[in-house]
C-alpha cells in the first residue's frame, strides 16, 4: 500500500516560474491581438494569381469563369481576406479548381492613378470599396459582383455560387443574370 | 523532467493497437500525400494530430486505473510527472512528423522530383511547436477527467465552440465571434511561420498565442495534479 502523502516528502511543487510566464504571455497575448485587430500583417500567398491580361485567354481555354479580386494595400478588410481565404492552402486550392483568380490592386492613394487596365476593370465591375469581388464568365457576358469581407469559408461559398451563376447564367432563385 | 518516465510513456503508447492504427492511417496517407502532390503545404496540422492521440488519457487513465498513486509513492514531484507526460506527447508527434517528411522526400527524390526545402523548414518548425502545444491542451484536458474523459471534453468543446462562433457570425455578435474563435485556437492552435522564408510577414500574435496556450495549459494540468487527493479513501 502507497504510503499516505504528507507535507513531508510531499510531491507537490507550484511551477511559480511557469506561471509567471503564462500570466506574462497571456497579456502579451491580448495586447498583440488588440494591435493585429487594427495592423493585419500579410501571411504567404497561397493562391497562383493569373496575370489579367491573360486572364481571359486562359478562361476560354479552360471554361471557367475569372475572380478578380479588387484590392489595396492600405485596405484591413482586404487583408483579413488574404489571411483566411488566399493564404489558406486548402481554401486556396479549392477556389483555383472553381475560377481563374486575378487581383487587381489599386494604387490610386499611393501612386495618383492607377494603369490604364485596372482603371477599365474597375469601371467594368463597377468597384465603388474594398474589397470587391468579381465572378465573370469566360466570354465576359455574365458577372456576381460582391464587396466587403466577413469570413474566408463564407466568401469562398459566395465564389462557388457565382461560379455555378455565371456558368449557367441563371442564380439559384432561377432569376437569368447578365 | 524524467527520461525514465517518458520512455515508459511512449512505449505504453505505442504498444496501444487502437493508436497505433490511427497513427499509422494517418502517418502512410499524408507521406502518399506529400509524395503525390511534391507539397507539405498544411503538413504540420499532422503533428497536431500525432500529439493528441499520444496525448490522449495521458493523466486521465492513470487515475482511472490507479496507477497515479503508485506512480507519486516513488520520488518523482507531481510537476515533474505532468511535464514528462507532456514532453514525450509533445516530442513523440514532431519526431513523427519529421519521420513523415523525411520519408516523403525520400521518395519524391527517388521520382526525380525535387521538393522545395524552402518550404520545409517552415512547416517542420511549425508542426514541432504544434505538436508541443496541442500535447499540453490534451495534457490538461486530461488532468480534468480520468480515462478517455479528455477526448469527450475535447470533442463537445470544439462542437460548442463551432456552434456558438457560427451563431454570434450569424446574428452579428463580433465579440462572442471573436471569443469562440480565440478558444477553438486553444483546442487547435495555428501558426504559420512562411514568413522564416520570406514569404509574407510574421504575426506575432499567432506566435504569442501558441506559445501562450502551451504555458497556461501547462500550469493548469500541474495545478490540477498538486490539487488531486490521492489516497485510496479518496475516491
Amino acid at each position: 500500500m502507497p504510503p499516505a502523502e504528507t507535507r513531508h516528502g510531499d510531491t507537490r511543487r507550484d511551477p511559480a516560474w511557469l506561471l509567471v510566464a503564462a500570466a506574462l504571455l497571456l497579456l502579451a497575448r491580448v495586447a498583440l491581438g488588440v494591435w493585429e485587430e487594427r495592423h493585419v500583417p500579410a501571411r504567404a500567398n497561397a493562391v497562383h494569381w493569373v496575370p489579367a491580361e491573360i486572364a481571359p485567354a486562359v478562361a476560354m481555354q479552360t471554361g471557367k469563369p475569372i475572380l478578380y479580386e479588387f484590392s489595396a494595400d492600405w485596405c484591413g478588410p482586404c487583408q483579413r481576406m488574404q489571411n483566411e481565404l488566399f493564404s489558406d492552402e486548402r481554401r486556396a486550392r479549392a477556389l483555383e479548381t472553381l475560377v481563374v483568380p486575378v487581383r487587381v490592386v489599386d494604387r490610386a492613394r499611393e501612386e495618383g492613378r492607377n494603369s490604364a487596365l485596372v482603371d477599365s476593370l474597375q469601371h467594368a465591375c463597377a468597384v465603388e470599396a474594398f474589397p470587391t469581388l468579381a465572378v465573370v464568365s469566360p466570354d465576359g457576358g455574365r458577372r456576381q459582383v460582391t464587396s466587403g469581407f466577413v469570413n474566408g469559408e463564407q466568401t469562398l461559398q459566395w465564389i462557388a455560387r457565382s461560379a455555378m451563376t455565371v456558368h449557367l447564367g441563371t442564380a439559384p432563385n432561377g432569376v437569368r443574370v447578365r | 523532467m524524467s527520461p525514465t518516465l517518458m520512455l515508459a510513456f511512449l512505449r505504453q503508447r505505442l504498444t496501444s493497437p487502437m493508436r497505433l492504427v490511427l497513427l499509422v492511417i494517418v502517418f502512410l496517407s499524408s507521406v502518399g500525400m506529400n509524395t503525390v502532390t511534391g507539397s507539405f503545404a498544411g503538413a504540420e496540422g499532422n503533428a497536431l494530430f500525432y500529439a493528441i492521440v499520444l496525448a490522449a488519457g495521458a493523466i486521465g487513465q492513470d487515475i482511472s486505473s490507479g496507477v497515479l498513486q503508485l506512480m507519486f509513492a516513488r520520488p518523482v514531484t507531481r510537476p515533474c510527472y505532468v511535464f514528462s507526460r507532456w514532453f514525450a506527447a509533445g516530442a513523440g508527434g514532431g519526431a513523427l512528423l519529421l519521420v513523415q517528411m523525411v520519408l516523403a522526400c525520400g521518395f519524391l527524390l527517388a521520382r526525380g522530383l525535387r521538393p522545395d526545402f524552402a518550404e520545409l523548414l517552415p512547416v517542420a518548425l511549425a508542426g514541432i511547436v504544434l505538436a508541443f502545444t496541442a500535447s499540453a491542451v490534451i495534457v490538461m484536458l486530461s488532468s480534468l477527467a480520468s480515462g478517455l474523459g479528455d477526448m469527450a471534453l475535447y470533442f463537445v468543446a470544439t462542437l460548442v465552440l463551432t456552434g456558438s462562433g457560427q451563431v454570434a457570425r450569424w446574428k452579428g455578435w463580433s465579440v462572442v465571434e471573436r471569443l469562440a474563435d480565440e478558444l477553438g485556437h486553444v483546442l487547435a492552435p495555428q501558426l504559420h511561420l512562411a514568413w522564416l522564408a520570406g514569404r509574407g510577414a510574421p504575426s506575432w500574435f499567432e506566435l504569442v498565442s501558441v506559445l501562450s496556450t502551451l504555458t497556461l495549459s501547462l500550469a493548469v494540468a500541474m495545478l490540477v495534479v498538486n490539487r488531486k487527493e490521492l489516497s485510496y479513501a479518496a475516491g
